[in-house]
């Protein structure tokens, strides 16, 4: 056995690039199918992370909403179920400027708590223990990287604006970086004791917040449900719930599968054309071990061990790697995801990185690596045990180039089953149907990319011929002739059919929000303010500087019934005077007539994105799930909009109130004349007790594209990883090919084609192969993009894609670019070609 | 072109040599020592020859015959086509010679798989920059005299070893080039196979006035020419 390892090993050894690059492909398609995993555990262990670091062990919490008649309620009712809880705790939240200088100031989240019962939920660990024994009066507690950077110390004193008054508090305990502290110095908490604060909003003893731990986390449901009925207008939850959880990564962690895939497909055909290769280098020792009684199988048996081998070292290296990439990953865009989920309180972006994934993961990946080594090898080994034996042995074999008719047909019968598919495939499976989709596109170009050869040299002969003599003849029957040249084609479409769809997808996505940045006429939005009634927006109309202001009652996630899960991300109910001063939609028809229709009755207007998800069109009836019930809504017609990225609804401000049950408004847009930024501001200082949640629109603009950004700089790096390993990919075949055409090249130079012209055919054929590649890769590329909206809708994500159109220009270059730069040195091999060592040693 | 000139006072037919070589060596280094394999070999072949090299194997055959196809380079000495120094030749001029005085048919036949049979045998042309379609008659006349008319679309890989050869000799043929070698052409044939090509060269020497030097092992080959020049250990012997 030892020496069947022996021989293994050696030949792994032997030939460093084919075994480098067999390595690395494995290597690169396990990390990312790894990282695409684990991403989600990860984000999604920072979330529960910072979600734990506020709430402690919580396991239901009572806030306010927006239909709440006040913020502050009290905790007598949730005293009934005491045999339940295990220890509950109050506390007022609020924020109070910190004015450090007159340059500095600095926003703090306020936490009033119980020192004692505060404590039984989320521990304070502080420095030192200077700590009074009661947590009460004009005290503060602060974080360790707070009191460092403002050069604070217990006893010092800290002037706090709150609600317009100044206080002043002592600081009793400066807490270390964990529990509510964990992430100080990027949240902003100061803890002061409850009745204080309290007292500061006229709570009159009733609190803003109620955090509970259970005896027992199985009765979490049926508590949730049997609290709920006695808090009517007050959200009762989890502090976290699955569903946030997975929306978090949804499409990071898509993105990064698809594009494993796309590296997968990529390695899967290096491997299998360096195995066959390799099988056809090592048919002389195959034959000899067969010829002294080794059967077919134990040769077969050894090849197979060593792509198992293969399989393995990249297996292992591969989960290194990924594990690399994922807390890259994680660095780059979780805290971008996390800052996109509002239910953490003093949430914002960076904070700790942390990565996290389970040993299945990494066992799957594993087992992904040995699998893709295994399968891609497999062909080519058999094919070989196929050969007499006496052929083996007298080195007697010839290679079929014969294009199989099977091939074709298979070839043609996939792609139009990814064609097809997709638009008729049920919601609730065409999360794993559209990924099959993309695999079997890729696959359908592998597999029909030498009949597009064909047929497109044949053509290219003749323009060739014309523009470049009988060397661009010569060179495109190389081209068809040629499979090295082929796979290099293969390759090349592969690869950029990769780059498209990232692109296509990335600046999509960007074209969908500067159209709704664009539809947007007004200058700053507030996305959550509680308990904003009509008092409350003429107070914000009052402030100087506001010309105009528009609150809307938005209600989030409708479901629709008969759609197995599908849902309206927004419904908005809209006063139809205002509505068309501050969006500016493209109306399919004219907006006002469509605006008045939605007074007449359940009318609703959707954007046009759900014409087709919905497969509704004017004069359909849909049927929303409201927590009061369902209600059957007629469709009067479509919006060209992204507002909700394209989930979205409208029907008319009473229709809405009536079926959701919403008192306020939760957004209101306002206009303004002035600088935007100053009016946040003051709108900040004047509601400083409620705490509105507002941006400028040109900040969230801004914000939006950044986190987008972050993710496409990811997938678009991938998807040029992707064309990366096409690239070594094309070399290794380019050497294998310069190998096979060592001979050809000698003869023909012995009838006198010079170096020149040997030159020029390479370069030629580089030509020929960078066009149909590139053209190969666009269509693929475009079959892919046609792909992308329908794998977002199945994760209930809406895209409406912007097909390419220059860009592909600059696609096909690089396509041509790279063939181009691949042939330099084959050419520059080739001319320097010896005739007779070439002629007389094979 | 008519290279053969007449003496304009006795009228005799004087031959012009189209190979000339002097004092020409081709060594190759193994290790530290130099391994001779020509040894100042001085040697003329006149135009519409057709000589055979004969020799053990090893004793340079291939060598020479190579070195004066240009497809090898001397170590030292001189080399004359119709007059023209080979070593004098840049890359591009001597492919035109390739292309355009001499034809080469290796033992192993040496076609371009790819390639169908008449598109092997236009190769020459094809590099010469001219149109295939404006050389249609030759390949034609050619086909008919290699007798693979009725194969002209074959790949090579659908032909036998003798057919392949045939392929061979008419692209050597097709540019019309004043000289032949020939590196053990039917060394690779049954005899039946091998006398109908020695009888074609017998044919292209006579109707066409050919030069053809051949390496053979064959006695009966060499018959088919007029003269045998012998080879050992790198140097001419005189016959
Ligand atoms: N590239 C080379 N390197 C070293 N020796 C060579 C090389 N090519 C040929 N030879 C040697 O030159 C000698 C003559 O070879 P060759 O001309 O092929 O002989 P022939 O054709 O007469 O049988 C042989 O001994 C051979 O080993
Ligand atoms: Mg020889």
């Amino acid at each position: 056995m030892s020496i069947v390892t022996k021989f293994i090993l050696k030949n792994i050894s032997e030939k460093k690039f084919r075994s480098f690059l067999i390595l690395f492909s494995i290597i690169i398609s396990t990390a990312l199918f790894f990282s695409s995993n684990a991403i989600t555990n990860s984000v999604g262990k920072m979330f529960t992370e910072r979600v734990k670091s506020f709430y402690g062990s919580t396991d239901v919490l009572v806030q306010s909403n927006s239909n709440s008649a006040s913020p502050f309620f009290t905790m007598d009712k949730i005293g009934r179920f005491s045999g339940k809880i295990d220890s509950v705790t109050g506390i007022v939240q609020g924020s109070a400027n910190y004015i450090y200088n007159k340059n500095e100031t600095l926003n703090f989240t306020m936490i009033g708590i119980d020192y004692s019962g505060y404590s039984k939920i989320n521990n304070i660990d502080l420095e030192g223990k200077t700590f009074p024994a009661k947590f009460d009066g004009k005290l503060a507690i602060i974080g360790q990287r707070t009191a460092n950077k403002y050069g604070l110390h217990t006893g010092d004193t800290v002037h706090l604006e709150m609600n317009g008054v100044n206080t002043n508090f002592t600081i009793a305990g400066i807490a270390k970086q964990t529990g509510l502290f964990m992430n100080d110095g990027i949240t902003k908490f100061i803890i002061v004791p409850r009745n204080e604060l309290g007292s500061l909003y006229g709570s009159g003893g009733k609190v803003n917040l109620a955090l509970i731990k259970l005896k027992s986390r199985q009765d979490t449901k049926q508590f949730i449900s049997d609290l709920s009925k006695e808090y009517k207008n007050y959200t009762v939850k989890e502090p976290y719930t699955k569903e946030e959880l997975s929306s978090l990564t949804g499409g990071m962690a898509t993105g990064l599968l698809i594009m494993s895939i796309m590296i997968a497909a990529i390695s899967i055909f290096i491997i299998y054309t360096s195995f066959k290769v390799l099988t056809m280098e090592r048919l002389p020792v195959t034959g000899t071990f067969r010829s002294v009684g080794a059967t077919g199988k134990m040769t077969n048996l050894v090849m197979m061990a060593e792509s198992t081998i293969y399989g393995i070292l990249g297996g292992l290296a591969g989960c290194l790697l990924g594990i690399g990439v994922l807390y890259v990953l994680t660095t780059l865009t979780g805290s971008d995801m996390l800052s996109s989920n509002t239910s953490i309180p003093g949430n914002s972006d960076g904070g700790n990185v942390a990565i996290s994934f389970t040993a299945a993961q990494m066992g799957f990946s594993f087992g992904f690596a040995v699998i893709l080594s295994f399968i891609s090898s497999i062909i080519p080994i058999i094919k070989i045990s196929r050969i007499p034996l006496k052929d083996i042995v007298l080195n007697n074999i010839e290679v079929k180039n014969r294009k199989s008719r099977k091939r074709l047909f298979i070839g043609i019968a996939i792609v139009t089953a990814a064609l097809i598919g997709p638009p008729l495939f049920p919601f609730s499976i065409a999360g794993i149907t559209d990924i099959f989709c993309i695999i079997f596109t890729i696959a359908a170009v592998i597999l029909l990319i030498p009949y597009i050869t064909s047929a497109c040299t044949i053509l290219l002969e003749k323009v060739f011929g014309k523009f470049f003599g009988n060397e661009g003849i010569l060179a495109s029957k190389n081209v068809r002739g040629s499979k090295s040249i082929v796979n290099n084609i293969c390759l090349l479409a592969v690869g950029i059919s990769s780059l498209i769809m990232m692109n296509t997808a990335g600046g999509s996505e960007v074209a969908m929000l500067t159209k709704l940045y664009k539809s947007a006429d007004f200058q700053v939005w507030i996305t959550s303010m509680p308990n904003a009634d009509k008092s409350m927006t003429d107070s914000i109309k009052s402030i100087d500087g506001v010309s105009d202001v528009y609150p809307i009652y938005r209600a989030s996630k409708i479901l629709i019934d008969g759609t197995n899960g599908r849902s309206l991300g927004l419904l908005d109910g809209v006063d139809k005077a205002k509505f068309q001063q501050y969006w500016k939609l493209d109306w399919y028809g004219d907006g006002n007539k469509l605006l008045n229709g939605l007074d007449t009755g359940r009318n609703i207007i959707l954007a046009n994105t759900m014409e087709k998800v919905l497969k509704v069109k004017e004069g359909s009836e849909i049927t929303l799930k409201f927590p009061s019930g369902n209600r059957v809504y007629k469709v009067i017609g479509f919006a060209n909009t992204t507002i909700g990225d394209g989930s979205y609804g409208l029907i008319s401000e009473n229709n809405l109130k009536t079926d959701t049950g919403m008192k306020y408004y939760n957004n209101i847009f306002i206009k303004t004349g002035k600088n935007p930024n100053a009016v946040k501001q003051e709108i900040l200082d004047k509601f400083a007790g409620v705490k509105p949640a507002l941006k400028t629109v040109v900040q969230m603009e801004q914000d939006d594209r950044d986190a987008l950004g972050n993710t496409f700089t990811i997938l678009n790096g991938l998807s040029i990883v992707t064309l990366i390993v096409s690239i070594f990919g094309m070399l290794n075949n380019l050497i294998i090919s310069f190998i096979e055409r060592k001979r050809s090249l000698a003869v023909l130079k012995s009838v006198g084609m010079s170096k020149r012209q040997i030159i020029k055919m390479v370069f030629i054929e580089a030509i020929a192969g960078g066009i149909i590649g590139s053209m190969a890769g666009i269509l693929a590329g475009l079959l892919l993009v046609r792909n992308i909206p329908f794998t977002m809708e199945a994760m209930d994500m809406f895209i409406s894609v912007q097909y390419p159109s220059w860009s592909l220009l600059l696609d096909a270059f690089i396509g041509m670019a790279i063939f181009t730069a691949a042939a330099i040195s084959p050419a520059i091999k080739s001319s320097k070609l010896k005739i007779i060592e070439s002629l007389k040693y094979e | 072109m008519n290279s053969s000139k007449y003496n304009n006072e006795s009228g005799v037919l004087i031959m012009e040599n189209v190979i000339e070589i002097k004092k020409l060596s081709k060594s190759y280094e193994m290790g530290d020592t130099e391994v001779k394999v020509l040894d100042e070999i001085y040697l003329t072949v006149k135009k519409g020859e057709f000589s055979s090299i004969m020799g053990p194997s090893g004793s340079g055959k291939s060598t020479l015959l190579y070195l004066i196809g240009g497809l090898d380079k001397p170590t030292s000495g001189t080399i004359e086509i119709d007059g023209e120094e080979l070593s004098s030749m840049d890359d591009k001029q001597e492919s035109i010679m390739r292309r355009r005085k001499v034809g080469f048919i290796f033992q192993f036949y040496n076609l371009i798989p790819n390639l169908n049979v008449e598109e092997n045998i236009l190769l020459p042309i094809l590099l010469d920059g001219k149109k295939m379609k404006n050389h249609k008659n030759e390949l034609d006349e050619i086909l008919d005299i290699v007798g693979l008319t009725e194969r002209r679309r074959h790949t090579p890989r659908e032909l036998s070893g003798g057919q392949q050869q045939r392929v061979a000799i008419a692209r050597a043929l097709i540019n019309d080039p004043e000289i032949i070698l020939a590196d053990e052409p039917i060394g690779n044939l049954d005899s039946k196979t091998g006398t109908g090509i020695m009888e074609l060269f017998a044919k292209i020497n006579k109707q066409k006035g050919k030069t053809i030097l051949q390496v053979t092992h064959s006695k009966e080959a060499a018959e088919y020419g007029q003269r045998i020049i012998n080879i050992k250990d790198g140097r001419v012997l005189l016959s």
